[in-house]
Protein backbone atom coordinates (compact mmCIF):
# COMPACT_ATOMS: atom_id res chain seq x y z
CA UNK A 1 0.00 0.00 0.00
CA UNK A 2 1.39 3.42 -0.75
CA UNK A 3 2.22 6.55 1.58
CA UNK A 4 -0.59 8.87 0.76
CA UNK A 5 1.20 12.62 0.74
CA UNK A 6 -0.58 15.38 1.79
CA UNK A 7 -2.52 17.07 -0.78
CA UNK A 8 -1.37 20.53 0.19
CA UNK A 9 2.46 19.07 -0.60
CA UNK A 10 1.56 18.69 -4.36
CA UNK A 11 3.91 19.21 -6.73
CA UNK A 12 3.55 22.93 -7.87
CA UNK A 13 3.70 22.14 -11.43
CA UNK A 14 3.88 25.13 -13.94
CA UNK A 15 3.57 24.65 -17.54
CA UNK A 16 3.69 27.36 -20.47
CA UNK A 17 3.18 27.12 -23.89
CA UNK A 18 4.55 29.18 -27.14
CA UNK A 19 2.50 29.35 -30.22
CA UNK A 20 3.38 30.20 -33.93
CA UNK A 21 4.99 29.90 -37.30
CA UNK A 22 8.51 28.25 -36.97
CA UNK A 23 10.92 28.90 -39.95
CA UNK A 24 14.10 26.68 -39.13
CA UNK A 25 17.36 27.57 -40.17
CA UNK A 26 17.73 25.72 -43.17
CA UNK A 27 20.69 23.83 -42.03
CA UNK A 28 18.30 22.90 -38.92
CA UNK A 29 15.71 21.87 -41.32
CA UNK A 30 17.63 19.64 -43.28
CA UNK A 31 19.11 17.67 -40.46
CA UNK A 32 15.28 17.52 -38.64
CA UNK A 33 13.75 15.87 -41.91
CA UNK A 34 16.09 13.72 -42.45
CA UNK A 35 16.30 12.48 -38.76
CA UNK A 36 19.47 13.48 -38.24
CA UNK A 37 19.41 16.37 -35.84
CA UNK A 38 20.30 14.96 -32.32
CA UNK A 39 18.68 17.44 -30.09
CA UNK A 40 14.99 18.06 -29.75
CA UNK A 41 13.24 20.81 -27.51
CA UNK A 42 13.33 18.76 -24.03
CA UNK A 43 17.22 18.77 -24.83
CA UNK A 44 17.63 22.39 -25.63
CA UNK A 45 15.28 23.48 -22.77
CA UNK A 46 17.24 21.30 -20.34
CA UNK A 47 20.20 23.38 -21.91
CA UNK A 48 18.75 26.49 -21.66
CA UNK A 49 17.66 26.51 -18.51
CA UNK A 50 21.25 25.09 -17.09
CA UNK A 51 22.57 28.34 -18.76
CA UNK A 52 20.71 30.64 -16.75
CA UNK A 53 21.38 28.63 -13.49
CA UNK A 54 17.59 28.18 -13.17
CA UNK A 55 17.77 24.39 -12.02
CA UNK A 56 19.73 21.36 -11.94
CA UNK A 57 19.57 17.90 -12.99
CA UNK A 58 22.46 16.77 -10.81
CA UNK A 59 24.21 16.93 -7.59
CA UNK A 60 26.44 19.39 -7.17
CA UNK A 61 24.40 21.92 -8.96
CA UNK A 62 23.37 25.49 -7.57
CA UNK A 63 21.28 25.46 -4.24
CA UNK A 64 17.96 27.88 -4.48
CA UNK A 65 17.16 26.70 -8.33
CA UNK A 66 13.21 28.33 -9.48
CA UNK A 67 12.14 25.01 -10.43
CA UNK A 68 12.52 21.11 -10.88
CA UNK A 69 12.48 20.14 -14.61
CA UNK A 70 9.70 17.75 -15.42
CA UNK A 71 8.92 18.11 -19.42
CA UNK A 72 9.34 19.64 -22.94
CA UNK A 73 8.24 19.50 -25.96
CA UNK A 74 7.58 21.30 -29.41
CA UNK A 75 5.81 20.76 -33.11
CA UNK A 76 8.59 22.29 -35.79
CA UNK A 77 6.23 21.13 -38.20
CA UNK A 78 6.89 23.17 -41.43
CA UNK A 79 4.09 24.09 -43.12
CA UNK A 80 3.63 27.30 -42.30
CA UNK A 81 0.77 26.72 -39.77
CA UNK A 82 0.26 27.87 -36.13
CA UNK A 83 1.82 25.81 -34.01
CA UNK A 84 2.76 24.47 -30.01
CA UNK A 85 6.04 25.24 -31.12
CA UNK A 86 7.37 24.89 -27.78
CA UNK A 87 6.30 23.84 -24.08
CA UNK A 88 7.79 23.46 -20.90
CA UNK A 89 6.28 21.95 -17.73
CA UNK A 90 8.60 22.07 -14.31
CA UNK A 91 7.36 22.12 -10.53
CA UNK A 92 8.37 25.14 -9.22
CA UNK A 93 10.05 25.34 -6.16
CA UNK A 94 8.56 26.21 -3.23
CA UNK A 95 11.61 27.11 -1.10
CA UNK A 96 12.04 30.87 -2.39
CA UNK A 97 9.34 32.33 -1.06
CA UNK A 98 8.13 35.81 -2.09
CA UNK A 99 9.51 35.10 -5.67
CA UNK A 100 6.91 35.26 -8.74
CA UNK A 101 5.87 33.08 -10.43
CA UNK A 102 8.82 32.06 -12.86
CA UNK A 103 7.06 32.51 -16.26
CA UNK A 104 9.00 35.25 -17.52
CA UNK A 105 12.01 33.03 -17.13
CA UNK A 106 10.26 29.95 -18.54
CA UNK A 107 9.43 32.07 -21.39
CA UNK A 108 13.11 33.41 -21.62
CA UNK A 109 14.22 29.87 -22.39
CA UNK A 110 11.51 28.81 -24.98
CA UNK A 111 11.96 32.14 -26.77
CA UNK A 112 16.33 31.17 -26.63
CA UNK A 113 15.39 28.01 -27.80
CA UNK A 114 13.04 28.70 -31.06
CA UNK A 115 15.77 31.98 -31.86
CA UNK A 116 18.63 29.12 -31.82
CA UNK A 117 16.57 26.72 -34.47
CA UNK A 118 15.18 29.41 -36.72
CA UNK A 119 12.93 32.58 -36.83
CA UNK A 120 9.25 32.27 -35.18
CA UNK A 121 6.14 34.48 -35.47
CA UNK A 122 4.39 34.78 -32.32
CA UNK A 123 0.88 34.06 -32.11
CA UNK A 124 0.20 33.27 -28.18
CA UNK A 125 1.19 32.22 -25.20
CA UNK A 126 -0.59 30.33 -22.45
CA UNK A 127 0.60 29.29 -19.24
CA UNK A 128 -1.27 26.78 -16.47
CA UNK A 129 0.22 28.74 -13.19
CA UNK A 130 -0.14 27.52 -9.77
CA UNK A 131 -1.57 30.18 -8.07
CA UNK A 132 -0.96 29.38 -4.49
CA UNK A 133 2.30 30.24 -4.77
CA UNK A 134 1.97 33.56 -6.49
CA UNK A 135 2.97 36.80 -3.79
CA UNK A 136 1.46 39.96 -4.27
CA UNK A 137 3.14 40.68 -7.97
CA UNK A 138 2.29 44.83 -8.01
CA UNK A 139 5.55 46.59 -7.08
CA UNK A 140 7.18 44.66 -9.53
CA UNK A 141 4.09 45.40 -12.13
CA UNK A 142 4.97 49.15 -12.09
CA UNK A 143 8.55 48.37 -13.13
CA UNK A 144 7.69 45.91 -15.89
CA UNK A 145 5.00 48.66 -16.98
CA UNK A 146 7.53 51.21 -17.22
CA UNK A 147 9.61 48.71 -19.47
CA UNK A 148 6.89 48.69 -21.69
CA UNK A 149 5.99 51.68 -22.12
CA UNK A 150 8.92 52.43 -23.83
CA UNK A 151 7.47 51.23 -26.85
CA UNK A 152 6.81 53.00 -29.84
CA UNK A 153 3.81 55.15 -29.13
CA UNK A 154 2.11 55.38 -32.62
CA UNK A 155 -1.74 54.09 -31.97
CA UNK A 156 -1.24 52.56 -35.62
CA UNK A 157 1.62 50.11 -34.19
CA UNK A 158 -0.52 48.70 -31.55
CA UNK A 159 -1.37 44.96 -31.20
CA UNK A 160 -5.00 43.74 -30.02
CA UNK A 161 -4.71 40.87 -27.71
CA UNK A 162 -7.23 38.28 -26.71
CA UNK A 163 -6.75 37.12 -22.75
CA UNK A 164 -8.71 34.30 -21.55
CA UNK A 165 -8.25 32.62 -17.88
CA UNK A 166 -9.95 29.39 -16.67
CA UNK A 167 -9.80 27.48 -13.51
CA UNK A 168 -11.78 25.16 -11.94
CA UNK A 169 -15.34 25.64 -10.79
CA UNK A 170 -14.96 26.74 -7.51
CA UNK A 171 -13.26 29.32 -8.49
CA UNK A 172 -16.47 30.68 -9.60
CA UNK A 173 -14.12 33.13 -11.77
CA UNK A 174 -17.21 34.52 -13.83
CA UNK A 175 -18.72 35.58 -10.85
CA UNK A 176 -15.21 37.51 -10.03
CA UNK A 177 -15.49 39.15 -13.56
CA UNK A 178 -15.89 42.50 -12.53
CA UNK A 179 -12.85 42.64 -10.01
CA UNK A 180 -10.41 40.60 -12.20
CA UNK A 181 -10.66 42.99 -15.05
CA UNK A 182 -10.51 46.57 -12.45
CA UNK A 183 -7.05 43.90 -10.78
CA UNK A 184 -5.56 43.69 -13.95
CA UNK A 185 -6.21 47.14 -15.46
CA UNK A 186 -4.56 48.88 -12.23
CA UNK A 187 -1.60 46.31 -12.80
CA UNK A 188 -1.18 47.54 -16.23
CA UNK A 189 -0.29 51.28 -15.03
CA UNK A 190 -1.62 52.65 -18.02
CA UNK A 191 0.86 51.07 -20.06
CA UNK A 192 -2.10 48.75 -21.34
CA UNK A 193 -5.59 48.97 -21.94
CA UNK A 194 -7.76 46.41 -20.45
CA UNK A 195 -12.08 46.39 -21.26
CA UNK A 196 -13.81 42.75 -21.70
CA UNK A 197 -14.52 40.35 -24.37
CA UNK A 198 -17.95 40.57 -25.77
CA UNK A 199 -20.54 38.55 -23.88
CA UNK A 200 -21.02 36.17 -26.55
CA UNK A 201 -17.88 35.54 -27.92
CA UNK A 202 -17.49 31.55 -27.20
CA UNK A 203 -14.33 30.85 -25.37
CA UNK A 204 -12.52 29.19 -28.41
CA UNK A 205 -12.34 32.71 -29.64
CA UNK A 206 -10.03 33.49 -26.98
CA UNK A 207 -7.71 30.59 -28.56
CA UNK A 208 -6.96 32.15 -31.86
CA UNK A 209 -3.48 31.71 -32.02
CA UNK A 210 -3.17 28.71 -30.21
CA UNK A 211 -2.69 25.55 -31.34
CA UNK A 212 -4.81 23.09 -30.08
CA UNK A 213 -4.52 20.98 -27.55
CA UNK A 214 -2.59 23.17 -25.28
CA UNK A 215 0.25 21.27 -23.71
CA UNK A 216 -1.35 19.94 -19.98
CA UNK A 217 -4.40 18.70 -20.78
CA UNK A 218 -4.33 16.27 -17.89
CA UNK A 219 -3.27 18.78 -15.55
CA UNK A 220 -6.12 21.59 -16.88
CA UNK A 221 -8.77 18.79 -17.42
CA UNK A 222 -10.92 20.27 -14.45
CA UNK A 223 -10.69 24.06 -15.69
CA UNK A 224 -13.24 25.78 -16.61
CA UNK A 225 -12.91 28.91 -19.15
CA UNK A 226 -14.05 31.95 -17.01
CA UNK A 227 -13.90 35.33 -18.79
CA UNK A 228 -12.46 36.43 -21.52
CA UNK A 229 -10.69 40.18 -22.22
CA UNK A 230 -9.47 42.27 -25.15
CA UNK A 231 -6.31 43.63 -24.31
CA UNK A 232 -4.19 46.78 -26.55
CA UNK A 233 -0.81 46.77 -26.45
CA UNK A 234 1.88 48.72 -28.08
CA UNK A 235 3.75 45.91 -29.11
CA UNK A 236 3.35 42.13 -29.61
CA UNK A 237 6.57 39.99 -28.21
CA UNK A 238 6.87 36.64 -26.08
CA UNK A 239 7.85 39.46 -23.62
CA UNK A 240 4.68 41.45 -23.72
CA UNK A 241 2.42 37.99 -23.58
CA UNK A 242 4.44 37.40 -20.82
CA UNK A 243 4.17 40.33 -18.66
CA UNK A 244 0.54 40.45 -19.66
CA UNK A 245 0.09 36.72 -18.15
CA UNK A 246 2.32 38.03 -15.02
CA UNK A 247 -0.90 40.76 -15.15
CA UNK A 248 -3.79 38.27 -14.74
CA UNK A 249 -1.91 35.76 -12.71
CA UNK A 250 -1.54 38.77 -10.12
CA UNK A 251 -5.37 39.92 -10.83
CA UNK A 252 -6.60 36.96 -9.66
CA UNK A 253 -4.25 36.13 -6.81
CA UNK A 254 -5.85 39.24 -5.57
CA UNK A 255 -9.64 38.10 -6.31
CA UNK A 256 -8.94 35.22 -4.44
CA UNK A 257 -8.34 32.54 -6.78
CA UNK A 258 -5.53 30.13 -5.04
CA UNK A 259 -5.82 26.99 -7.24
CA UNK A 260 -3.76 26.35 -10.57
CA UNK A 261 -5.22 28.62 -12.99
CA UNK A 262 -4.76 28.69 -17.36
CA UNK A 263 -4.03 31.67 -18.94
CA UNK A 264 -3.98 32.52 -22.68
CA UNK A 265 -2.95 35.84 -24.08
CA UNK A 266 -3.28 35.49 -28.33
CA UNK A 267 -2.88 38.00 -30.98
CA UNK A 268 -5.98 38.69 -33.33
CA UNK A 269 -6.30 41.69 -35.85
CA UNK A 270 -7.80 44.82 -35.00
CA UNK A 271 -10.99 45.30 -37.09
CA UNK A 272 -9.48 48.96 -38.38
CA UNK A 273 -6.45 47.97 -38.97
CA UNK A 274 -4.83 46.22 -42.17
CA UNK A 275 -3.15 43.52 -40.09
CA UNK A 276 -1.58 43.15 -36.56
CA UNK A 277 2.16 43.92 -36.01
CA UNK A 278 3.64 40.88 -35.48
CA UNK A 279 7.54 40.82 -36.61
CA UNK A 280 9.17 37.65 -36.55
CA UNK A 281 11.76 36.90 -33.75
CA UNK A 282 15.47 36.11 -34.25
CA UNK B 1 13.89 17.51 2.88
CA UNK B 2 15.38 14.76 0.94
CA UNK B 3 17.77 15.07 -1.49
CA UNK B 4 16.72 17.74 -3.24
CA UNK B 5 19.67 17.45 -6.08
CA UNK B 6 18.86 14.34 -7.27
CA UNK B 7 21.97 12.96 -8.43
CA UNK B 8 25.12 11.31 -9.68
CA UNK B 9 27.19 9.75 -10.70
CA UNK B 10 29.39 7.48 -11.10
CA UNK B 11 33.20 6.08 -8.87
CA UNK B 12 35.52 8.57 -8.66
CA UNK B 13 33.06 11.53 -8.72
CA UNK B 14 30.70 11.29 -5.67
CA UNK B 15 33.98 12.10 -3.83
CA UNK B 16 34.75 15.45 -5.47
CA UNK B 17 31.34 16.85 -5.97
CA UNK B 18 31.28 16.34 -2.37
CA UNK B 19 34.05 19.01 -1.94
CA UNK B 20 33.62 22.66 -1.55
CA UNK B 21 34.37 23.20 -5.41
CA UNK B 22 33.35 21.50 -8.74
CA UNK B 23 36.98 22.16 -10.53
CA UNK B 24 39.25 19.78 -8.47
CA UNK B 25 37.20 17.06 -10.72
CA UNK B 26 38.92 18.41 -13.81
CA UNK B 27 41.90 18.43 -12.25
CA UNK B 28 41.80 14.73 -11.59
CA UNK B 29 39.38 13.65 -13.13
CA UNK B 30 42.27 11.86 -16.03
CA UNK B 31 42.44 8.10 -14.80
CA UNK B 32 38.61 7.59 -12.88
CA UNK B 33 36.74 9.42 -15.82
CA UNK B 34 34.14 11.57 -14.40
CA UNK B 35 30.28 10.69 -15.21
CA UNK B 36 27.12 12.53 -14.56
CA UNK B 37 23.95 10.86 -14.41
CA UNK B 38 21.12 14.01 -15.11
CA UNK B 39 17.12 13.33 -14.71
CA UNK B 40 14.06 15.25 -14.05
CA UNK B 41 11.89 15.23 -11.90
CA UNK B 42 8.95 12.64 -11.66
CA UNK B 43 5.80 14.21 -12.93
CA UNK B 44 2.52 13.49 -13.96
CA UNK B 45 2.55 13.49 -18.00
CA UNK B 46 0.82 16.52 -19.85
CA UNK B 47 -1.20 14.10 -22.57
CA UNK B 48 -3.81 11.76 -21.36
CA UNK B 49 -4.01 9.07 -19.39
CA UNK B 50 -2.39 10.56 -16.37
CA UNK B 51 0.55 9.06 -16.13
CA UNK B 52 3.69 9.09 -14.34
CA UNK B 53 6.61 9.67 -15.66
CA UNK B 54 10.83 10.28 -15.57
CA UNK B 55 13.89 10.80 -17.71
CA UNK B 56 17.48 10.17 -17.18
CA UNK B 57 20.63 10.32 -19.20
CA UNK B 58 24.22 10.71 -18.58
CA UNK B 59 26.61 13.47 -19.18
CA UNK B 60 30.43 12.91 -19.75
CA UNK B 61 33.06 15.14 -18.45
CA UNK B 62 36.03 13.16 -18.86
CA UNK B 63 37.15 9.86 -19.18
CA UNK B 64 36.56 6.65 -21.25
CA UNK B 65 33.66 5.16 -22.83
CA UNK B 66 31.12 6.06 -25.92
CA UNK B 67 28.08 4.71 -24.55
CA UNK B 68 26.03 3.55 -21.47
CA UNK B 69 22.60 1.60 -20.30
CA UNK B 70 20.32 3.94 -18.78
CA UNK B 71 18.29 2.13 -16.15
CA UNK B 72 15.74 4.40 -14.65
CA UNK B 73 13.20 3.23 -11.84
CA UNK B 74 10.54 4.93 -10.95
CA UNK B 75 9.36 4.37 -7.34
CA UNK B 76 6.29 5.24 -4.89
CA UNK B 77 6.85 5.23 -1.02
CA UNK B 78 4.88 2.48 0.83
CA UNK B 79 2.95 3.03 3.67
CA UNK B 80 6.05 2.01 5.76
CA UNK B 81 7.84 4.22 4.31
CA UNK B 82 9.81 1.90 2.22
CA UNK B 83 10.13 2.67 -1.77
CA UNK B 84 9.13 0.31 -4.09
CA UNK B 85 9.75 -0.08 -7.61
CA UNK B 86 6.70 0.23 -9.91
CA UNK B 87 8.18 0.89 -13.28
CA UNK B 88 11.29 0.88 -15.25
CA UNK B 89 13.01 2.12 -18.18
CA UNK B 90 16.33 1.25 -19.60
CA UNK B 91 18.13 1.89 -22.77
CA UNK B 92 21.81 2.03 -24.20
CA UNK B 93 22.46 5.59 -25.29
CA UNK B 94 25.39 7.78 -26.17
CA UNK B 95 26.18 10.70 -23.65
CA UNK B 96 24.10 14.21 -23.91
CA UNK B 97 20.58 13.95 -23.01
CA UNK B 98 19.56 14.50 -27.02
CA UNK B 99 16.48 13.21 -28.28
CA UNK B 100 17.60 9.65 -28.60
CA UNK B 101 19.82 9.71 -25.78
CA UNK B 102 17.35 9.17 -22.57
CA UNK B 103 16.34 6.55 -20.82
CA UNK B 104 12.20 7.05 -19.78
CA UNK B 105 9.96 5.57 -17.50
CA UNK B 106 6.40 5.66 -17.09
CA UNK B 107 3.66 4.39 -15.41
CA UNK B 108 -0.48 4.68 -15.72
CA UNK B 109 -1.73 6.26 -12.52
CA UNK B 110 -4.55 4.04 -11.25
CA UNK B 111 -6.37 6.85 -9.12
CA UNK B 112 -5.89 11.00 -10.00
CA UNK B 113 -7.69 11.88 -6.74
CA UNK B 114 -5.12 10.46 -4.14
CA UNK B 115 -1.86 11.73 -3.87
CA UNK B 116 1.41 9.81 -2.68
CA UNK B 117 5.22 10.21 -3.01
CA UNK B 118 7.30 9.56 -6.00
CA UNK B 119 11.04 9.54 -7.07
CA UNK B 120 13.52 8.42 -9.88
CA UNK B 121 16.55 5.77 -9.47
CA UNK B 122 18.72 6.09 -12.00
CA UNK B 123 21.67 3.56 -12.61
CA UNK B 124 24.12 4.84 -15.68
CA UNK B 125 26.33 1.73 -16.33
CA UNK B 126 29.56 3.15 -18.99
CA UNK B 127 29.72 0.28 -21.17
CA UNK B 128 33.44 -1.33 -21.03
CA UNK B 129 34.21 0.67 -18.15
CA UNK B 130 34.13 -0.29 -14.58
CA UNK B 131 32.53 2.00 -12.85
CA UNK B 132 30.84 2.76 -9.61
CA UNK B 133 27.62 0.64 -8.63
CA UNK B 134 26.09 4.50 -6.96
CA UNK B 135 22.86 5.25 -8.20
CA UNK B 136 21.10 8.99 -8.31
CA UNK B 137 18.03 9.45 -6.76
CA UNK B 138 16.15 12.28 -7.98
CA UNK B 139 14.00 14.46 -5.46
CA UNK B 140 10.33 13.08 -3.90
CA UNK B 141 7.74 14.44 -5.82
CA UNK B 142 4.25 14.49 -4.21
CA UNK B 143 1.54 13.42 -7.02
CA UNK B 144 -2.12 12.99 -7.15
CA UNK B 145 -1.51 9.73 -9.72
CA UNK B 146 -1.88 6.58 -7.48
CA UNK B 147 -0.64 3.08 -8.64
Amino acid sequence: MSDNADADDLAPTMILGVHGVLDLDPWIRRAYEDHSFEEDMYSLVVKRTVAYGLSSFHAGGPEGERWGHNDAGGDWTQDGKIRQLAWLQVAVSEELRGQRLPVQPAATVLRDVLTRLGRFRLTGLHTLAPLHLAPDGRADLVDAAAWFALADPDPGASVDLTVSVWATETAALSAHASGILTAAQERTYDAMTIRPAPPDSPPTTAQDGLALPLAGEVQTDELRPGPAFLCRVREWSLDVATWTTEIFVDALRSTGTTAPALITVSARERTQQKGPTQPTMR
Amino acid sequence: MLVRKALVLSAAVTTLLAGTSFAPAYAEAAEPGVYITDGDRVHVSSTPPPTASAHGWWKKVSGPGEKARVTIDLQVKNADGSWRTVATGSKVVKQGGGSARRANARKQCVNVNRTIHWRSVIDVDIIGVVDSPEKAVTATQSLRCAV
